[in-house]
């Protein structure tokens, strides 16, 4: 896999697959990243996600583990 | 996620992305690292005991008070762990500070 496929399309889940999903895996097992700004972040946010806004996503993606399941809001 | 944030609907989390991270960065000697765990146990002491405190009655009550009093065993282990290394530490601080 390399980085061009993280400019594939994606699928879109339903909040209530995420929250499926979170429950059944363990956090170490995919990424879930909030791509707002850091007031929004701060406001609030999906417990355990970590923030890396749109702006910045070129330049951290490899911080990503692309071979996980990496799930945006 | 369809419909971001707002679409969830559930438990959120408050805070800067850095909150917490500060506090463990900032420890790095062997003796701070023991009184950050120290700290950490008697964060989960106090969460134990705030869920234990709405239900006195019942299972999920008796749970939780265990939980907390297993807390004050690892601090105390901590504790004993830190004098026996560098000495007696100083007074606990208080819950409320």
């Amino acid at each position: 896999m390399s980085i061009l496929d993280y400019f594939k399309p994606v699928s879109t889940w339903p909040a209530e697959r995420v929250r499926q999903f979170l429950r059944e895996n363990d956090p170490d097992q995919y990424n879930l990243v909030d791509v707002r700004t850091p007031k929004e972040y701060e406001e609030g946010h999906l417990p355990g996600a970590r923030l890396i806004p749109v702006g910045e996503m070129a330049d951290r993606l490899l911080q990503l583990d692309h071979r996980k399941t990496t799930i945006v809001y | 996620m369809e419909g971001g944030i707002r679409a969830w609907n559930g438990l959120v989390a408050k805070g800067a992305p850095e909150s917490g991270m500060a506090y463990f960065s900032s420890a790095t000697r062997p003796e701070e690292l023991i009184a950050l765990a120290w700290y950490l146990e008697e964060g989960s002491h106090k969460f134990y005991s705030g869920l234990a405190s709405g239900l006195k009655e019942g299972k999920a009550g008796d749970l939780y008070r265990e939980l907390a009093k297993a807390e004050e065993g690892h601090r105390s282990s901590l504790l004993r762990l830190y004098e026996e290394t560098f000495g007696p530490a100083a007074d606990p601080v208080s819950r409320d500070q």
